[in-house]
């Protein structure tokens, strides 16, 4: 043995003996599975900590790829020259622009501190003027430079992405295919983790037992891998600094589903003098490298922890459908009165009197929420009785969608009350999408028109109260209907009358009196019976301390 | 065209509804691709209602300025604003004094937006305090038990929320009760009672009602049984 | 007229008035009244505080310039708490008024404490169509943000080498004047098992409470008071926010003197119009029996 190989293994052993002193124990008992519904890409890990976890405590988690993987990730010849070309494309376009950006860059640092000098040195006004002229030029070049290398970078992402990651995929693909050349073939799927924040990140509730890990157990830590962290061959390879592409430090990529992966572990410790500072000595130390065995991430056709929602979603559904249909049948369904509509008739009836206008606001949300399609329904209604009132509308939008589909709606209504002649498309229109702004017109308009009605429904924020008063000051009757629960108050104060919440969403029906309409109330209102005996039996359930493992379930909100 | 207006929108509704519904328990990579392609649909949506909403406020004002309704003037304004600020906005060049061109900072754009639209807005929102005081003076009276209790909660939650609701607790005389020590006047704990017990039940009782309404609003939809929204009666 | 009529007809042009002055004053002269914290508040803060150091933070600041008094404070402060823990920050705003207002925030914080945008935090900008949003986040947020506010493409950025989707988040705090937060808890949140807490406005905490106490909020901070407490406990835990930082944190509690002023002239103003209003009655009354 010579004296180079003696010296080394003396300092093996020397590094050696401080990772016995600080090792951690090796997991114990480790189960790994597949995690149940999701994607397919990702696997669970769960092990017996033996003694409590500290945050010096770390571990990361390595897979060893198959060839089954790497045929995955195989490129054709045809992507493969794709991507050769596109790179050599952006390095022939890029690289002078890469030097023109530092040495801008060179420039304008050198101007700034020049300009920061003369303010420090008091230099006449004129003269910092000037150097600030310089600086602002310097700063524009850097800048020009600056977007059109980031635009060529986009331009290469897109001829090669080409609908796939294909450029991501080639770059692990080559990784993957070096790693297994040079036998280092286990690749980081979990970058050191410390102990104590296992098991918070990625877990998904455990409901119907459909979690294999038993994660609940005490002393049972569990953890979730769904990538491969692979460090960029591009960088590597130092072949793409002429593209400026460098910034990927490391590529992550996803677990592909149904292929076997080979798990294996590292745990570290450290000094406990010394916990976390490497540059002391400290930092963590490799203690064990052990093998975990096999596992393969399956995907799920349905989420099993969803099922809660399912049977929900469908026992509700059919209530309402069976009162739907039950309805036809039987017309005459009775409907609490709602006095915030009993008093539509007499707010339009005063507006005709009076000679002026009906003001409807229908909230300040987009039309994919369902407080402004309710609101849109009701004014339908509220439309076909102004038209046979004869008075005029004034419909103000701050969504040019929701204007579009109130013209059509209003159209309709005033057709059907056999008005069409007495409808005025553009007093239906678009104030602005800005939400004070919109305010603050529509107050205006409150003020000058004077409405002798307004109606407010949908969806209201802040402004709620800036209308409802401003509404209240121009003296015109107010019905106001919301399910925004935090606006109600302001509502209730400054309102003739407010609709509470699902009372906006039952107007369209009680308006209409239509039998199909009013029994999908009716249906709604079992479903509410039911979902008040389940809240009473899990409260009373849990004053009791008594627990049934079937319903918990069932009611663990997602 | 009964059929372009009438049962294809009806058909699109359904279609999409259970569509979007069933969805949401398949966790696999086709649903997730499904998602991923509605949502841009709906964001390229959005974008076009940009160019839709803009058409109908010239279209408005155009109009209200040749009819020279009342307050026309006020149109001119709108559209004034309108054009300088979409002018600042593209204008491919920095206006005199501004190092920045377009929507950067130090340009024009973003100078208008600094200084103008922030302070009228915080002008328009800070209009609430002062509406709030008076609607709260005007409104709230003792006039039965109901409004009684209204009226103490709006107090304690007023002066609760604010550092003089501490001084005002820390002041009064403590008792002692099972091991603990309380003040006579603690808003704190008052505020956090109302808040937490009262509020919230209420708030709650709501919300379930208006998310089973929403289900219902949906089914009603999905099934084509609500059909105003498109702006047909019935 | 006596004085019993006077107020109760009082033009409300003077109690506009007296709110101005009460609004005024103590912004001029300040008392600095001591603050107290609340536990919604103080749950928020150490949820920031007991992430290890160098966690990925989402925060979605939606809201626009006219609720800045009550909620930019809340994310300077925000922001300070996280990059002096080191925390790497995503923020975003689902707002269009909102922009300007997170860029003044993130460059004036991020320049205090040397934090580099792409590396240490991103400003991905403004998105419309709210939960549209927040579900393409939960699937990729540089897929739904190819783009960052400055233009630049987020997929080269270091800080999304290793965060992909709302997923590998370690908390998202939601900063709104609307309903949004509903919309994180809904397609973020909850689906996605990342804790998550709310800053929003006075007006609409109240509604946020059932969250909290279901446990899908950890905390919510409400309105000028919220910020102004988190300012406090920053200030507690981190001394150096009292000296240097103080163009950072305290915005806040400044403007508790004048709430407070003004909540108090609103509550004796009611309870003076309601003696007004039982004297009035009672006269009333009288004048009944007399005639």
């Amino acid at each position: 043995m010579g004296m180079g190989k003696r010296l080394l293994a003396c300092m093996a052993l020397l590094l050696l003996l401080p990772l016995h002193a600080y090792a951690v124990p090796a997991p114990a008992d480790v189960e790994l599975s597949d995690v149940a519904n999701d994607e397919g890409n990702a696997v669970a890990i769960s092990w017996d900590w033996d003694g409590s976890p500290t945050e010096a405590d770390q571990f990361s988690v390595e897979l060893r790829v198959n060839d089954q993987l790497l045929k995955h990730f195989e490129l054709s010849q045809q992507e493969m020259q794709t991507l050769t070309d596109a790179r050599n494309w952006l390095s022939g376009e890029v690289g002078t622009l890469l030097d023109q950006r530092s040495s801008a860059k060179a420039e304008m640092d050198q101007a700034q501190s020049d300009l920061d000098q003369s303010i420090i040195d008091k230099l006449p006004g004129s003269e910092v003027a000037g150097l600030r002229r310089t600086y602002w030029q310097k700063y524009r070049v850097f800048r020009r430079l600056d977007k059109q290398i980031a635009a060529l970078q986009a331009k290469f992402a897109a001829r090669t992405y080409k609908g796939e990651d294909l450029r991501l995929k080639a770059l692990t693909w080559e990784f993957l295919n070096e790693a297994m050349r040079n036998g280092g073939e286990w690749i980081s799927a979990a970058a050191m983790a410390p102990m104590a924040s296992v098991g918070t990140k990625g877990a998904r509730t455990d409901l119907f037992g459909v979690n294999a890990a038993r994660r609940n157990d005490a002393g049972r830590l569990y953890f979730t891998v769904d990538s491969i962290s692979v460090p960029n061959p591009g960088t590597a390879a130092s072949d793409d600094s002429s593209t400026g592409l460098e910034q990927f430090a490391s590529i992550p990529i996803n677990l592909v589903p149904d292929i076997e992966y080979q798990l294996r572990m590292s745990t570290y410790g450290a000094a406990e003098s010394n916990p976390m500072d490497p540059a002391a000595g400290g930092g963590p130390q490799l203690a064990e490298q052990i093998s975990l065995g096999t596992v393969t991430p399956r995907g799920n056709a349905f989420d099993k922890s969803k099922t809660n929602n399912l049977v929900f979603a469908l026992l509700f559904s059919m209530i309402i459908l069976a009162f739907i249909i039950l309805a036809r049948r039987n017309p005459n369904m009775f409907i609490r009165r709602i006095a915030g509509l009993e008093a539509v008739d007499e707010a339009i009836g005063r507006a005709t009197e009076m000679g002026k206008p009906v003001m409807y606001l229908t909230g300040l949300q987009s039309l994919s929420e369902l407080s402004t399609l309710a609101a849109i329904n009701i004014l339908g209604r509220v439309a076909g009785k102004i038209a046979d009132y004869e008075s005029d509308l004034i419909v103000p939008n701050r969504d040019p969608v929701v204007q579009t589909v109130a013209q059509e709606v209003v159209k309709e209504g005033y057709a059907t009350a056999g008005r069409p002649d007495a409808y005025r498309e553009d007093n239906i229109f678009f104030l602005t999408d800005d939400q004070f702004s919109f305010t603050a017109a529509t107050c205006g308009i409150m003020m000058r028109d004077k409405p002798a009605a307004i109606f407010l429904m949908g969806y209201y924020y802040a402004e709620s109260l800036l209308l409802a008063e401003t509404g209240a000051a121009t003296g015109a009757i107010q019905i106001a209907g919301t399910d925004a629960e935090h606006q109600l108050p302001f509502f209730i104060v400054t309102c003739d009358y407010t609709l509470i919440g699902e009372e906006l969403y039952a107007a369209s029906a009680y308006l209409s009196r239509e039998p199909m309409l009013l029994g999908s109330l009716k249906g709604q209102d079992i479903a509410k019976a039911l979902m008040m005996a389940i809240i009473l039996l899990q409260a009373i359930l849990f004053i009791f301390n008594g627990e049934w493992k079937f319903f918990k379930d069932m009611v663990t909100p997602l | 065209m009964i059929f372009l207006k009438r049962q294809l929108p009806i058909i699109i509704a359904f279609v999409a509804g259970i569509m979007m519904w069933i969805r949401y328990y398949i966790p696999s990579e086709v649903s997730t691709n499904l998602e991923d392609g509605y949502l841009e649909w709906v964001r390229i949506i959005v974008g076009f209602a940009a160019i839709l909403g803009i058409l109908s406020l010239l279209q408005h004002h155009m109009l209200k300025i040749r009819m020279k309704r009342p307050g026309f003037a006020f149109s001119y304004v709108t559209i004034a604003a309108f054009a300088l600020m979409m002018f600042a906005g593209f204008a491919p060049f920095n206006f005199p004094g501004f190092a920045e061109k377009n929507m950067e900072t130090g340009s024009l754009f973003n100078w208008l937006y600094e200084f103008t639209f922030i302070p009228m807005q915080a002008t328009m929102f800070s209009v609430l305090a002062f509406f709030i005081a008076s609607a709260a003076f005007r409104a709230f009276r003792a006039r039965s038990m109901e409004a009684t209790l209204l009226l103490v909660a709006a107090i304690i939650m007023m002066v609760g929320r604010v550092p003089i609701g501490d001084l005002i607790s820390n002041a009064t005389p403590t008792f002692m009760m099972f091991g603990n020590e309380y003040h006579f006047i603690d808003f704190e704990e008052w505020t956090g009672w109302l808040l937490n017990v009262p509020n919230a039940a209420a708030k709650r009782g709501i919300l379930l009602g208006v998310y089973l309404s929403q289900i219902a609003i949906s089914i009603r939809i999905i099934f084509g049984i609500e059909r105003t929204y498109m702006g047909g009666g019935d | 007229m006596d004085f019993v009529t006077l107020i109760l007809n009082l033009d409300r042009k003077i109690i506009f008035g007296c709110v101005a002055l009460l609004v005024v004053w103590p912004l001029l002269v300040p008392i600095q009244m001591p603050i107290g914290t609340t536990p919604e508040v103080r749950s928020i803060f150490s949820a920031i505080d007991a992430l290890p150091n160098g966690s990925d933070v989402m925060i979605a600041a939606d809201y626009d310039p006219s609720s800045k008094p009550e909620l930019q404070p809340f994310t300077y402060s925000l922001l300070a708490h996280c990059f002096e823990k080191d925390h790497k920050v995503h923020i975003l705003t689902l707002w269009p008024g909102g922009p300007a207002l997170i860029q003044q925030a993130i460059e004036e914080v991020g320049a205090q404490y040397g934090k580099s945008s792409g590396t240490d935090y991103c400003f991905l900008g403004y998105k419309p169509g709210n939960a549209a949003v927040v579900g393409g986040l939960t699937n990729s947020i540089t897929g739904t943000y190819p783009t960052d506010f400055y233009n630049r493409p987020t997929a080269n950025m270091p800080i999304y080498q290793r965060v992909q989707r709302v997923k590998d988040c370690d908390y998202i705090v939601d900063i709104a004047a609307g309903a949004t937060v509903e919309v994180w808890i809904a397609f973020a949140s909850a689906p996605e098992n990342v804790p998550m807490s709310a800053a929003c406005t006075a007006v609409s905490a109240a509604g946020y409470y059932p969250y909290y106490q279901a446990g899908q909020l950890d905390g919510i901070s409400g309105g000028m008071k919220g910020s102004a407490e988190y300012d406090v406990l920053l200030m507690d835990k981190y001394p150096n926010f009292k000296n240097g930082g103080a163009r950072i944190a305290g915005n806040a509690v400044k403007g508790m003197d004048a709430q407070s002023a003004v909540h108090l002239f609103i509550v004796l103003s009611i309870i003076l119009a309601n003696i007004c209003y039982f004297i009035a009655n009672k006269r009333q009354r009288e004048e009944r029996r007399n005639a």
